[in-house]
């Protein structure tokens, strides 16, 4: 790769960069499902992004907040002129403005969680089944033992322990997390482990922790994605039922399901938009990600066929 | 086969002390009871008094022996809240969730398997692709949200339906079933439906890719070129050789519908196991915590026991010398 290869029949083979990048997202964009989860997320992250310039009103800032506003319809026009075209909660907060940073804040924690578990449970997996043996066996122990039990169930236990806040929700997804991705990324690692270029690279007399991050490892990123896609939009829809419960975030952080909690109480009086609007975010935001993800996995798994 | 239901006891009860063990030392981090349970108010000596009491002064592996003791003769202590024992009020609890549960696993099945097998005939049809589409849909939808949404259209709106609660019960060998009256059955509806929707979900996806797995199958094409019709090809080869699989992936969600269980009961007030941890958790009320989190432990070693051995007597590929 490094040598300067002059402009032959291997370059013009094989296409550049961009090309391959060109070509991939119109064969996942062949799916117009897919094609509309994309969208839908892209949309999503620019919003969560961007949420501080969005909303109208800062969530947090308790002094732009003001109780005569409290309860107000969707489109109704609040005591400083603001339009409110989703309404307020009970607290005078515009509802889009809070939905909008809730947003942000349910969105980083997925990715957050997801992204320390895919991490964790990757190295775990690839190593238990580089080494295999009594290692291998007891990781995989550990791994069943946890996986026969519903992950609401040990997180609902961890944070009944832990007590409320980001980090200790964010501790608790990782925990019930990584083993989906050691126990998937494990069975990969085994098929991968007996191709005939690990045996080459072996030939070769490379060490073990080369083989294992810069060949195994690479080599199951697919399944990790593909695995990375399903547990984020877990783990987004497990916080929001966490914090739901009152065992999630504080407060004072209000993501999307502390939001549709706050709002709950006011159902049976007919304020029904406190919870729903929050809701519709959060099922727009898991449903694009599910979208993508499940064509990322009839692109990415060898064994669905297609 | 004896050997193998042994083994799989044996296992079964290994989980069972690693999970007395965990859920022991985990409940144990939960806050200071006393906090709550003594009067700010109340002297030193009779806090003393009371701490002593609820047993809360002894070294932390005394508690735990104590609570091993207690739990193998079925005494998983007294709830500070109630003042009655833990395991009773679990067990009280138990018909709510378990008529909860077993309502959404039927409907479930009635409602995913149809739908999976279509999607799954034709994918490539316009209904197939709608079927597949509300199945991504259901795994989306998350369970409390819907909850709070049918209580919405149905109880807020069109007032069908009562938004909690469970009913007139009428008691069927002492156990109280909602089922059975026509008030029972207009509370139950709601949280069933709610607490389905994620399983139908899975159910259709299942169904739907076991359904074109099998149709590639040759004797799929055998069965098609001796001239069977179509209809049959369908229900009685195929149906009948993805039903298994099926029915055990479901049997196995049944401990997620009960760990569920506790989402829905929050948001319908179904007086079950699953509101009862959860206004635990708020109270602290660790003996019932504790009783909550090993009697479900025990349902699912249960559970897993029960569909591994299914499985075994119905599949006879699946080896039993089981690795």
């Amino acid at each position: 790769m490094a040598l300067v290869a002059p402009a032959s029949a291997a370059a013009a083979r094989r296409p550049s960069r961009l090309e391959r990048a060109r070509r991939w997202a119109v064969a996942f964009c062949r799916s117009p499902q897919a094609a509309l989860g994309a969208l839908l997320l892209l949309a999503v992250a620019i919003v969560a992004i961007f949420a501080p310039w969005l909303a109208p009103q800062d969530p947090y800032d308790l002094a732009s907040l003001d109780l005569m506003d409290s309860r107000l319809r969707p489109g109704e026009v609040g005591s400083g002129g603001m339009y409110h075209w989703l309404g307020t909660d009970d607290q005078g907060r515009d509802l889009w403005s809070a939905i909008v940073h809730g947003l942000r804040i349910s969105l980083g924690i997925g990715l957050g969680a997801g992204l320390i578990a895919a991490l964790i449970g990757t190295t775990v997996g690839v190593l238990s089944a580089y080494w295999g043996g009594a290692a291998d066996t007891v990781i995989m122990r550990v791994v069943d033992f946890q996986l026969s039990f519903p992950a609401i169930l040990i997180a609902l236990v961890l944070l009944a322990a832990l007590g409320p806040g980001i980090e200790k929700v964010i501790f608790a997804l990782v925990a019930v997390q990584w083993a989906y991705f050691a126990r998937t990324v494990r069975s990969t690692a085994l098929v991968e482990r007996e191709k005939d270029y690990i045996s080459a690279v072996r030939s070769l007399g490379i060490g073990s922790r080369r083989i294992v991050f810069g060949h195994l490892v690479p080599n199951c990123l697919p399944t990790v994605l593909v695995v990375a896609a399903v547990q984020v939009a877990n783990a987004i829809a497990l916080e929001a039922t966490l914090s739901f419960l009152g065992l999630g975030l504080p407060v004072t952080q209000p993501s999307l399901g502390l939001l549709i909690a706050n709002g709950f109480q006011h159902i049976l009086a007919g304020r029904t938009w406190i919870s729903a609007y929050p809701g519709v975010a959060l099922v727009l935001l898991i449903v694009a990600i599910n979208l993508v993800g499940d064509r990322l996995r009839d692109m990415l798994d060898p064994r669905s066929g297609t | 086969m004896t050997l193998f239901i042994l083994r799989r006891l044996l296992q079964g009860a290994q989980l069972m002390i690693v999970m007395s063990i965990i859920v022991f030392i985990g409940v144990y981090l939960i806050g200071n009871p006393v906090d709550i349970l003594i009067h700010p108010a109340a002297t030193q000596q009779q806090k003393a008094e009371i701490i002593a009491r609820l047993g809360l002064d002894r070294p932390l592996w005394e508690q735990y022996g104590q609570f091993v003791m207690g739990a193998l003769r079925g005494d998983l202590g007294t709830s500070y809240v109630y003042r009655v024992p833990a395991f009773g009020l679990i067990l009280k609890a138990l018909p709510a969730t378990m008529e909860l549960a077993l309502s959404a696993m039927v409907i479930a099945i009635v409602v995913g398997i149809p739908l999976g097998l279509w999607a799954g005939y034709r994918p490539h049809s316009i209904p197939a692709q709608a079927i597949t589409a509300f199945s991504i849909l259901g795994f989306s939808l998350p369970t409390f949200w819907v909850g709070l949404m049918l209580i919405v259209l149905f109880s807020v709106d069109l007032g069908l339906a009562p938004s909690g609660g469970r009913g007139a019960t009428v008691e069927v060998f002492g156990i109280p079933l909602s089922i059975l009256t026509l008030d029972g059955l207009r509370h139950l509806m709601l949280p069933a439906i709610s607490l389905a929707l994620f399983k139908i979900g899975l159910v259709i996806r299942l169904t739907r890719a076991s359904m074109q797995e099998t149709l590639r199958q040759d004797f799929v094409r055998f069965a098609r070129a001796k001239g069977v019709p179509e209809h049959r090809v369908v229900v009685s080869h195929v149906f009948r050789n993805i039903l298994l699989p099926i029915v055990t992936v479901v049997g196995m969600e049944f401990g997620s519908l009960i760990a569920f269980a506790v989402v829905t009961e929050t948001v319908f007030s179904w007086p079950g196991m699953g509101k009862l941890i959860i206004d635990s958790i708020s109270v602290l009320d660790r003996p019932v915590i504790v009783a909550y989190l090993m009697f479900t432990a025990f349902l699912f070693v249960l559970i897993n026991l029960l569909v591994d051995v299914a499985y075994s007597v119905l599949d006879p590929r699946v080896r039993l010398a089981g690795r």
